[in-house]
């Protein structure tokens, strides 16, 4: 689903100061690509994700999924957060399943597409666990599921794998970017770790702080599966540690 | 649990004699100061002593009327606590969730709530057309309102990630009130449940010192009008004893129910 992003603006108010998240966003995404939104924090990546998600409302502009503007969550969207924010009274397939039960399907068929989706995110041993029972990476699998039990066209992730140790982060880098070929999905996904970003992008859109806005668009044409310490991917990590020490220079907005 | 070994047994042995060394103590002060007739400053030769009360309670224990008694204030406790339960889930939950509800219906709650329950009992002896009732809407009120406030403060302070979650899975706002916020507050529930039901108790004695024709409450002052001290003591030992057993059957539950939290067992 081809996603439009039109000059977006988000502004809130903090005890009487305007603060500008968003200034003036302007983005164009395709069907199946996978966007990594970059930057460091205060730059709106989140916010800007949060508007896509309908979220939030931006202050101007707006957003077309397929050519309907965005105005609240939709079917065809759903959201992984950093915190997980899974339900802690709940078992782990009865996280998967809060989606479909949310949208009235039957008890019954809903476990069953549950099931799939646990052996889907490889936690079938932990189908009853609790999730304070979980580790940090496991509890972003059952979000997952959760997210893709729905057949989302469109995922969206907040810095998913921002709390995660380095090995686990890897490995869940690598089963999303096969997720992300299995279910054709659109990504959209916000994070600050520039090798991340390229290891999964089509994309990276390099987003600086005050006020949040796009700074730069890097396409990234490596094949995938993608080799963290091939040449390749030190050339394009390069050209992206570039462009954020050009952030302390001047504001120069360019594509390349 | 902290694994100890033989140090940890042996240190279990030792806490265990310490306290019932200590209980023991204190039966025996209690003997010796009735045994001696200790006037001044407190009167207690007036007392019975621990062995005059434990040869009556065991009279006590074959008569029926005791459990009678029993039964009269476990009913009423039960009855009055069971109805503001849900009674103040609902309500918390509504003032909570609404503004409109909270400015209209949180201001009357606040002026009642600082009265006692037992200055309540004129008036509820005027409202309601039986004793029984009056005793039951005492128990009920010392069971609302703390229900009540804890419901309200955790559907306040409920998890915005959750409710942004539940929002991005396109739930509507009976769903995440249904899904998110009412077992949000389960745990502030239970707190106020537990609250609730012991300051329940003390509304249901005081309630049947004064008004009732059964209870516990009415055995232990009825007792003391009949100049049977003995029966006075067994009536506290009673209520005593009743009120941590309701406790901890409200604990064991509580238990169950929160299973899923870290820090309770799970």
């Amino acid at each position: 689903m081809a996603i439009v992003v039109q000059n977006v603006s988000k502004d809130y108010y903090l005890s009487g100061k305007e603060i500008s998240a968003l200034r003036d966003v302007n983005l164009a995404i395709n069907d199946h690509e996978f966007i990594c939104l970059l930057g460091p924090s205060g730059c709106g990546k989140s916010t800007l994700l949060k508007i896509i998600a309908g979220l939030e409302l931006p202050s101007e502009g707006i957003v077309k999924i397929n050519g309907q503007p965005v105005i609240g969550p939709g079917i065809e969207r759903a959201v992984v957060f950093q915190d997980y924010a899974l339900l802690p009274w709940r078992t782990v397939i009865e996280n998967i399943e809060f989606g479909l039960q949310l949208r009235h399907i039957p008890a019954k068929e809903a476990r069953q597409k549950a099931l799939r989706y646990l052996k889907t995110v490889h936690l079938e041993k932990f189908e009853n666990a609790y999730i304070h029972q979980l580790s940090g990476g496991m509890k972003q699998r059952v979000a997952i599921a959760r997210a893709l039990i729905l057949n989302p066209k469109i995922l969206l992730m907040d810095e998913p794998f921002g709390a995660l140790d380095a090995f686990t982060k890897m490995d869940l880098q690598l089963e999303l970017a096969s997720l992300f070929q299995d279910k054709q999905l659109t990504v959209i996904f916000v994070t600050h770790d520039i090798d991340e970003a390229i290891y999964l992008g089509d994309k990276v859109v390099i987003m600086t702080p005050n006020p949040g806005k796009i700074n730069a668009i890097i396409d990234l044409p490596l094949p995938k599966p993608r080799f963290r310490t091939g040449p390749d991917f030190n050339i394009f990590r390069n050209l992206v540690y570039k462009e954020f020490s050009l952030v302390h220079e001047g504001n120069c907005e360019y594509y390349i | 649990m902290l694994i100890q070994g033989e140090g940890g047994h042996y240190n279990f042995i030792v806490r265990t004699t310490r306290k019932m060394t200590s209980i023991i103590i204190f039966i025996l002060l209690w003997q010796l100061l009735v045994q001696a007739n200790v006037m001044s400053p407190l009167m207690f030769g007036n007392l019975p002593s621990p062995w005059d009360v434990s040869k009556t309670f065991s009279t006590v224990l074959t008569q029926k009327i005791y459990y009678y008694h029993i039964f009269a204030s476990l009913y009423r406790i039960i009855l009055g606590s069971m109805l503001a339960l849900p009674t103040g889930v609902v309500i918390g939950l509504i003032i909570g969730r609404s503004k409109l509800a909270e400015d209209f219906i949180l201001p009357i709650l606040d002026i009642l709530r600082p009265i006692p329950q037992i200055a309540w009992i004129p008036v509820a002896i005027l409202l309601f057309p039986s004793v029984e009732g009056s005793i039951l809407y005492i128990t009920f009120l010392g069971a609302f309102f703390p229900i009540l406030i804890n419901t309200i403060s955790g559907v306040e302070n409920v998890s915005v990630s959750l409710i942004t979650a539940a929002r991005s899975l396109n739930a509507s706002e009976w769903q995440l009130l249904k899904y998110i916020y009412f077992p949000s507050a389960i745990p502030n529930i239970f707190t106020g449940f537990t609250i609730g039901v012991g300051i329940s108790w003390m509304s249901v004695v005081a309630a049947e010192m004064i008004s009732g024709k059964y209870g516990i409450g009415y055995y232990t002052w009825t007792s003391y009008t009949l100049m049977a001290y003995s029966e006075t003591i067994i009536g506290m030992i009673t209520i005593g004893a009743m009120g941590t057993l309701c406790f901890w059957g409200i604990k064991f539950v509580e238990r169950y129910c929160l299973r899923w939290r870290a820090d309770k067992g799970g």
